[in-house]
């Protein structure tokens, strides 16, 4: 209060008299929410007005028996409509003896009988005599009933008058459960009748009774919808339950095979989309413009670039044009422009590999009978080398050498060179001069590990030496 | 369960929509079977009151000529003369004296005094002939003076412990093995189908094979004291001795001796995992079957401390059960005209519709105590999936053991204590208008 009191003089405003003091201003009754169990005030307050949208719930242990309690019917608190407020205790959920349940008698309105039972019912103020909820759920399937004058037209050589009303006295037993009417069928002195010759003969006889009360011409658009679906089938009812019969009864070869097929046909389904996509662009690739006069005015190099525009060009804009740009490209690296689209494919995929690598072993896409086998001389002229093993990337070849050396050693070897004044990095890394110095590091590592030994054993048979003088000048 | 499921408070009703409409009106659960009898109050989990279905019974005493002794207690003392019958044969009622008696000292005093004011629910077989059914209603209306009466299908209620109103209930009891297709909540008459080959066959089993292998059997009243011996060695324990004319009775011997062989079932006997039957029963022996089956062996020690191990002739006593060429106990029952468990199923599917199948295989459920002997459901489904090989099977047995033996008591209590069931009960003014014979109209 002191505080309030400081802030009084600085404004120069009269001290409160006691009468306003002491008359708290009615505060308005906050509904505050409850906070549930398992979430901490902090992250409460963040989650602001809204309820959080899915509900807390912790896992905590079983709640103790209340052994000293009294003993009462249950309650439900969070739902009850008696809450206490109090100006000045915070809201609490108190339980009254209003919330308690009461024994009570009741009639349950779907009965004849009036039969009275008892259950627990909260108990209230103004008890109200509401009907039984659950006499709501007492509801019967509407079964025809028919006259003796309709009978006449209802009539079937197969069926007695006596067996129909059997059956439909069993079908408003069983609520038109067809299943469970023909499993307690047992007319007396009838035929054995399947699902089908049941269903047909009622069905028959509603559609007939209901066209009889209302012509076909008068019906609604509903009841011509109502009679409509009377329509059964026997037959295709009889041959769809024989080949269900079949499927049932199916061994388990079949059924393995079956699913077999089923797994390859959602394989075939899932890929001929990508399939067809394909085809369509290797035909539009077959589509290229064909060349008609002679090849003459192509083989130059300004020839290519010129075919190249022509295609790039007269490919669709909406099509695929990298692919052919690329396929072209590589045209004009090879052999000459009449390349087949499938090896542009394959040159395309591998892309140009390293600087003259040329065509890798790895390419085996290629057909074999297009590759023209090479003499020594010719590969030695074209630059075509072979190689066991090919990491993708650009790199160079002087940086190669360096890994060919084992680590141990290789400082060893550099300083070799380095006192023999030879650069480690080659001025001309051609695939001759790398192979030389690779075989001069190799030599030169083989002389330091010989020299190496040497050493080794020179002491060796030093200390020996020693050893062999110190003990003959014992003896 | 899982940690996370938030735990009801005792004191707080569970929500409406957790079972779709309950309403309880305090209406009492019977079901009787021929081991034991179930009782308890509609919309509990568990029956309240359990007694055994045997009874000790002293003739030519008191005044009434007869002295019943019913419960656990009773029972099992041992008294000079004593009696012990079973009111029931093949899985209904046969004697109707003792069954009153039974039922009513199941349920007074432990549930209530009061019957007249609680509403009675009782199960019955799906082979239950129509005059048991009136003599049911009968008793319930006449002698208990319910003021209502319903009686359910065992077969039906144990689909509903599952959740299942449609499906098919194999209930393997102590007199039967039942195999009951249900739909909609109702039986299909021509698909139920039953075998003696239940609890009682099993013990049969085990007894001729004690008897062949010449292992003696004890029971635990006739020792006093008991010493550990090795195995195999013969026992060292002091037996019970009574005075001439004051031992108990052969049937009171064999009552006692059952308790054994319970125990015997409940922790040594277990089901070979097939599908097929068991190797080298009547095919020759095979290696693979040897491996398996060799390296199982269960020590099982008899009241009097004998014990043994017991290798695959834990696999041979229940093996009849599934392919009765393998009984023990020929030829009561006949192995050429007793259908194992997998020809009851084929001959369930047989008669049902074809559309109903696919729907009732996907929903096999296995209660009954004897389901509980180790590997059964496993056989079960190996059997079924190999029968059926076009339709998905799914079979479905309660982990909980609780719930596996008292099933059809748990579905009767579901049943009972729903509020749209409460239009079905028969009323004791209906009854007394109708007669007995309702029972046939409205208990479907």
């Amino acid at each position: 209060m002191s505080g309030f009191q400081d802030v009084r003089d600085v404004m120069e405003l009269a001290a409160p008299t006691d009468a306003t003091a002491r008359v708290p201003v009615a505060k308005k009754q906050k509904t505050v929410e409850r906070r549930p169990d398992g979430i901490t005030r902090e992250l409460f307050a963040l989650l602001g007005e809204n309820p959080p949208p899915v509900a807390i719930v912790e896992s905590k242990f079983k709640e103790k028996p209340r052994w000293m309690g009294k003993v009462n019917p249950w309650y439900i608190p969070f739902f009850s409509p008696i809450v206490h407020h109090s100006p000045t205790r915070p809201t609490i959920w108190m339980l009254t003896q209003e919330q308690h349940r009461v024994w009570k008698s009741f009639e349950n309105p779907s009965r004849s009988d009036g039969l009275v039972l008892h259950h627990w019912e909260r108990k209230t103020e103004h008890p109200q005599d509401l009907e039984y909820q659950f006499a709501k759920f007492n509801v019967r399937v509407d079964v025809p009933v028919y006259t003796d004058g309709e009978y006449e037209v209802l009539k079937d050589p197969d069926w007695t008058r006596k067996e129909t009303d059997y059956l439909f006295d069993l079908c408003r037993e069983y609520d038109l459960r067809f299943v469970i009417v023909w499993d307690r069928y047992e007319f007396a002195g009838g035929r054995p009748r399947t699902v089908e010759d049941i269903k047909a003969r009622y069905y028959s006889v509603c559609r007939s009774l209901m066209e009889l009360r209302t012509p076909l011409n008068q019906m609604t658009p509903e009841e011509t919808q109502v009679f409509n679906l009377l329509n059964f089938d026997k037959e295709r009812e009889t041959a769809r339950k024989n080949m269900a019969e079949v499927l049932f009864a199916r061994a388990p070869d079949q059924v393995k095979e079956e699913e077999m097929l089923l797994v390859e046909l959602a394989r075939i389904t899932k890929g001929q989309a990508k399939n067809l996509e394909e085809r369509k662009e290797l035909f539009n690739r077959l589509e290229v413009p064909a060349s008609q006069g002679s090849i003459a005015a192509y083989t130059g190099s300004q020839g290519l670039a010129h075919l190249r525009e022509m295609m790039v060009n007269s490919t669709d804009k909406n099509k695929k044009r990298k692919s052919i740009a690329l396929a072209s490209n590589n045209a004009s690296n090879a052999d000459g422009p009449q390349q087949s689209p499938a090896l542009a494919t394959s040159a395309e995929r591998f892309g140009p590999s390293g600087g003259g690598s040329g065509p890798s072993q790895k390419d085996t896409l290629q057909p074999k009978k297009q590759v023209r086998k090479l003499t020594p001389e010719e590969e030695l002229g074209f630059g075509v080398t072979y190689h066991d093993k090919l990491t993708p990337g650009v790199k160079f070849r002087s940086a190669m050498v360096a890994a060919t050396v084992k680590g141990g050693t290789a400082q060893k070897v550099q300083a070799a060179l380095a006192q023999l004044e030879i650069s480690p990095r080659l001025a001309m890394p051609t695939a001759r001069t790398v192979q030389m110095f690779e075989q001069l590091q190799a030599s030169v590592g083989a002389l330091l590990d010989a020299r190496k030994a040497n050493d080794k054993i020179d002491n060796e048979q030093r200390v020996l030496k020693a050893q062999i003088e110190t003990a003959n000048e014992d003896s | 369960m899982s940690g996370l499921q938030p735990v009801l408070p005792s004191n707080q009703a569970p929500s409406t929509f957790e079972y779709g409409g309950g309403d309880e009106i305090s209406a009492i659960v019977l079901d009787p079977g021929t081991s034991w009898i179930r009782a308890g109050f509609a919309g509990e989990d568990t029956p309240k009151s359990v007694i055994p279905s045997d009874y000790g019974v002293l003739e030519g005493v008191e005044e009434k000529g007869k002295k019943y002794f019913i419960g656990d207690n009773d029972v099992h003392s041992i008294r000079p003369g004593m009696e012990v019958r079973n009111p029931m044969s093949d899985g209904i009622v046969a004697d109707w004296e003792a069954a009153t008696t039974l039922w009513r000292e199941a349920i007074t005093p432990r549930l209530t005094m009061a019957l007249s004011e609680h509403p009675l629910l009782m199960t019955e077989p799906s082979w239950n002939p129509p005059k048991n059914r009136e003599k049911t209603i009968e008793i319930a209306f006449e002698d208990f003076d319910v003021p209502a009466f319903y009686l359910a299908k065992a077969g039906v209620c144990a689909g509903f412990a599952s959740g299942k109103s449609t499906g098919l209930v194999i209930d393997v009891g102590a007199s039967n093995i039942s195999v009951t297709p249900i739909h909609d909540g109702l039986v299909l008459r021509k698909g139920c189908v039953r075998s003696p080959l239940g609890g009682e066959f099993l013990s049969n089993q085990i007894r001729a094979y004690f008897e062949s292998a010449n292992i003696p059997l004890s029971a635990h009243y006739q020792v006093l004291s008991k010493t550990a011996v090795e195995v195999g060695k013969p026992a060292e324990a002091t037996y019970r001795t009574f005075a001439p004319g004051e031992e108990p009775t052969e049937s009171y011997k064999r009552f006692q001796e059952e308790r054994v062989l319970t125990e015997f079932k409940e922790c040594t006997a277990q089901v070979w995992v097939g599908p097929g039957p068991l190797p080298g029963n009547n095919n020759p022996p095979l290696e693979a079957a040897h491996a398996i089956l060799s390296p199982g062996g269960r020590t099982f020690e008899f009241p009097d401390g004998y014990n043994l191990v017991f290798n695959s002739e834990r696999f041979r006593i229940t093996e009849g059960i599934f392919h009765p060429p393998s009984m023990l106990t020929a030829p009561n029952p006949d192995p050429n005209t007793t259908p194992g468990l997998n020809q009851l199923i084929a001959n369930a599917m047989k008669d049902i519709d074809v559309e109903l199948r696919q729907m009732i295989l996907n929903n096999i459920v296995i209660t009954g105590a004897g389901s509980l002997l180790y590997g059964f459901t496993d056989r079960v489904n190996a059997e079924i999936a190999a029968a059926f090989p076009a339709p998905r099977v799914r079979v479905m047995a309660a982990g909980n053991s609780v719930e596996r033996r008292y099933a059809s008591w748990l579905g009767g209590s579901i049943l009972a204590s729903l509020g749209a069931f409460h239009q079905l009960w028969v009323s004791k003014k209906e009854y007394e208008e109708h007669g007995p014979n309702i029972v046939e109209k409205r208990c479907k």
